[in-house]
């Protein structure tokens, strides 16, 4: 299909509405307001729990579309019972999505989501990923990068650097699946919402990664999610690709990264991380980074 | 309609394949795994059409999947036992509180740690506050008749709750016995098409299990009076039952209590062999025993129980269960439900049975003559049946 | 109340919201310590402001964006993302 070109042509729909109790410039939020235009209302967003539990406060919701929220670590098996269902009962046109965060991803629900991902279930999976449990005030994840600081990795006279485990390679472990892998940003709607459509044509499982900027866990001045996001992108910490049939393609390319630093002093996370800890930091992501260049267009997994 | 001889997993795929439900989440644990097994064949032979059989990776899923297929208006069944039923803990509470009329066949079995494959009723007994309908079948032709009458309970607007119908592991799911299966015709007439009006549809978005603030204790009371709701719903569709299948149940199975003087309280497969130890007792030595079987526990059916005890003497209730630091499980909750009797009779308790320990009938005779001697002394007891003191000593 | 007095309220009685973005009423316009001005003079309509909102609570018009007060929460991703100055932003009078 014609793909989005750009901002101005994505669809002037929205399936999202305000009111909800959301924090200001909420990421994951903006996400899903996102993702619904070319979802639609016909839709049934499957909740893990998190944040986006919150959106919904009864009797009140901001979405046109259905959801069903059952518990944090089984949104994939909910919304594989939601597509079976459906389609036995003849609404086979209905999309099944699971919107859930990283500790819901690649922690408690795990088992769930590779079973989903290795049954190829037809099911699109959007995990937000804000790097932390944010719910509960910003605790680790697996997703947590290194050198974050959170509730459960604080800074402290016997761990200056904060978080010390190296974050899940999740797109790899996805990719190997063997269904449709990618990352997304909220800073590059038009790519994300093309991968979503991609998503939605094929006759399986996606998985489709958003960088969920947290203004509250990150600690950030709320008017920089877009930009902050952005950065993500362009310093490598949060590269675009895909992953299909094992191949790697990189949906934004750059011939140079811009340093992580100017990325990481937007964000209280990390304020006081010690310039080892950047550095590592900034090795980290040039290892990351150097593989997927190396790997762009062939086989990956 | 047939006669043939089936196992209780059988008998628990029979009642599935007779109420055709849309989905079939499951996971294989002993001693419910020939349950699905049963299904999964004729599935793959094409016995079962609209049914999408599925497998997944935990209990916690399956119950996860079945909340999830339920919440878009499907009939779902599944089978689960033991650590399976235990895991899938949570999400039960998430089924009764959405009001989600599933129907679950659980096969008990003892709960680890040390690890058993044999049966007690702790793994049942541990859901009674989630919210289910819970149904306990002696036979395997009730196995089949409650899985029957399950849904149509569960799936009343009265009541729309979810229901498990429980049955002893190995003592049933693995033994034949000859049962009636009915035929489509008397099903379809007994159990009409679900028609859910509170699940999402193609053009009813509709949200499920979202937060709420003070309104928490409303939707909780809800729960309860869509329980309390299912009594009276369960006598109707009993009448029904026997109008259409011949077959007669009650909310509480009454044995031989017409003249009781000494009654035993028991649960499950066991209850046949004390019914043939009641009848030898009242032949042999003319002992006026009775027996009453809870087969509804949750809602608590008290006034029939009640009802049932009011004249007696003496209760042996026969726990085949144990909250440790407690006792036996249902041993309170019949306590409760005689306190305010104007006569109430004496209790003594029995923990019997645990990890598939047999009960045989000369064991249910012993705990009569303990009941007896209890009531000459008038002092109650607590009793554990299946314990040799010289043999726990030499441990 | 009495347990036998309790009313079934049948469906009404089930924890779910019937009605799709019935949130869009609910105000969250007190949550702001600033509020987005928009500039039509200065604006190109290229739509990101609208893209952009968490809230959705920038609806799109043939004139361009509109700002609805009632659910912007004042997060000024708007005026930060504006490559032509036209939203501003305004403290709002406490």
């Amino acid at each position: 299909m014609q793909g989005f070109k750009s901002i101005r042509n994505l669809p002037e729909q929205d399936y999202f509405t305000g009111g909800s109790s959301a924090c200001a410039g909420c990421g994951p939020s903006l996400g899903l307001k996102l993702a619904l235009k070319v979802l639609g209302p016909e839709t049934i967003i499957v909740n893990a729990s998190g944040c986006m539990t919150l959106l919904p406060l009864y009797p009140n919701t901001p979405l046109k579309s259905s959801w069903i929220h059952n518990a944090i670590e089984n949104a994939s098996s909910t919304a594989a019972g939601a597509r079976h269902g459906l389609d036995m009962l003849g609404n086979e046109d209905m999309n099944v999505v699971v919107y859930a965060g990283d500790g819901a991803t690649y922690d408690i629900g795990f088992a769930s989501l590779s079973a989903a991902a290795t049954k190829n279930e037809r099911i699109i999976y959007i995990c937000y990923n804000n790097q932390s449990f944010g719910n509960t005030g910003f605790q680790w994840s697996t997703a947590t990068p290194y050198g974050s600081e959170t509730k459960t990795t604080p800074r402290g006279k016997n761990n200056p650097i904060g978080t010390t485990v190296v974050n899940k390679n999740m797109l790899k472990i996805m990719g190997a699946h063997r269904v449709y892998a990618a990352t997304a940003s909220l800073a590059y709607p038009v790519d994300f919402l093309n991968k979503l459509n991609r998503a939605k044509e094929r006759d399986g499982f996606s998985y489709i990664e958003l960088l969920g900027s947290c203004t509250a866990g990150w600690n950030y001045d709320p008017r920089m999610t877009i930009r902050i996001s952005k950065l993500a992108v362009r310093c490598g910490m949060w590269p675009l690709y895909e992953i299909e049939n094992g191949v790697l393609t990189l949906s934004k390319d750059f011939s140079e990264l811009k340093r992580i630093d100017e990325f990481l002093k937007l964000q209280g996370r990390y304020r006081a991380l010690p310039q080892d800890g950047v550095d590592r930091l900034q090795v980290l992501v040039n290892e990351h980074w150097g593989e997927l260049k190396e790997y762009n267009g062939h086989r990956y997994v | 309609m047939k006669q043939t001889l089936v196992t209780g997993n059988e008998a628990a795929a029979w009642g599935a394949r007779l109420v055709r439900p849309n989905y079939i989440p499951t996971f294989p644990i002993t001693p419910q795994t020939e349950c699905i097994e049963t299904l999964a064949r004729w599935v793959s032979d094409g016995e079962l059409p609209g049914t999408y059989f599925d497998r997944i990776e935990s209990e916690h899923s399956v119950m996860s999947a079945a909340v999830g297929a339920a919440a878009v208006g499907a009939r779902v069944f599944t089978a689960t036992s033991s650590q399976g039923l235990l895991l899938m803990h949570e999400v039960l509470y998430i089924a009764a509180g959405m009001r989600l009329p599933i129907v679950m066949a659980t096969i008990s079995r003892g709960l680890s740690a040390p690890v058993t494959l044999w049966s007690d009723h702790n793994d049942f007994l541990d859901q009674r506050d989630s919210g289910w309908l819970m149904f306990h079948a002696e036979n395997n032709q009730e196995v089949l008749d409650m899985m029957l009458q399950a849904y149509r309970i569960a799936e009343d607007p009265r009541v729309l709750l979810p229901a498990m119908v429980n049955m002893d592991g190995y003592v049933l799911s693995f033994t034949d016995e000859p049962i009636t299966i009915p035929s489509t015709e008397m099903v379809e007439e007994f159990l009409p098409k679900y028609i859910p009006k509170h699940t999402i549809t193609k053009d009813r978005p509709v949200t499920v299990g979202p937060p709420v603030l003070d309104e928490y204790t409303i939707f909780r009371a809800q729960n309860h009076v869509a329980a309390r709701n299912a009594l009276e719903v369960m006598e109707e569709v009993m009448d029904d039952f026997h109008r259409i299948f011949g077959r007669r149940y009650h909310l509480v199975d009454e044995f031989m209590l017409d003249d009781a003087e000494l009654v035993l309280v028991t649960q499950g497969s066991m209850s046949t062999t004390a019914k043939a130890a009641i009848m030898e007792m009242r032949e042999g030595e003319g002992i006026k025993v009775g027996l009453l079987r809870l087969r509804v526990i949750r809602p608590w059916p008290a006034k029939a129980i009640a009802a049932a005890l009011k004249n007696v003497k003496a209760v042996a209730v026969i726990d085949r269960n144990l909250a440790p630091g407690r006792g036996g499980i249902m041993l309170p909750e019949i306590v409760e439900t005689l306190y305010n009797l104007d006569k109430r009779p004496l209790v003594s308790s029995f923990v019997v049975g645990l990890g598939g320990n047999p009960q045989t009938e000369h064991k249910v005779k012993e705990i009569t003559r303990k009941l007896i001697d209890d009531l000459e002394t008038g002092r109650p007891r607590v009793e554990w049946n299946d314990l040799d003191r010289n043999y726990m000593e030499g441990l | 109340m009495r347990e036998e007095e309790l009313p079934y309220k049948g469906i009404e009685g089930i924890p779910i919201i019937k009605e799709p973005g019935s949130a869009a009423k609910v105000n969250r316009g007190s949550w702001r310590l600033v509020r987005p001005v928009h500039n039509r003079d200065k604006c190109t309509k290229c739509k990101i402001c609208y893209t952009y909102c968490p809230d959705a609570a920038i609806n799109w018009t043939p004139d361009g964006p509109e700002i609805n007060l009632n659910s912007c929460k004042g997060c000024m991703i708007c005026v930060e993302e504006c490559p032509t100055d036209a939203m501003t932003e305004e403290k709002e009078a406490t």
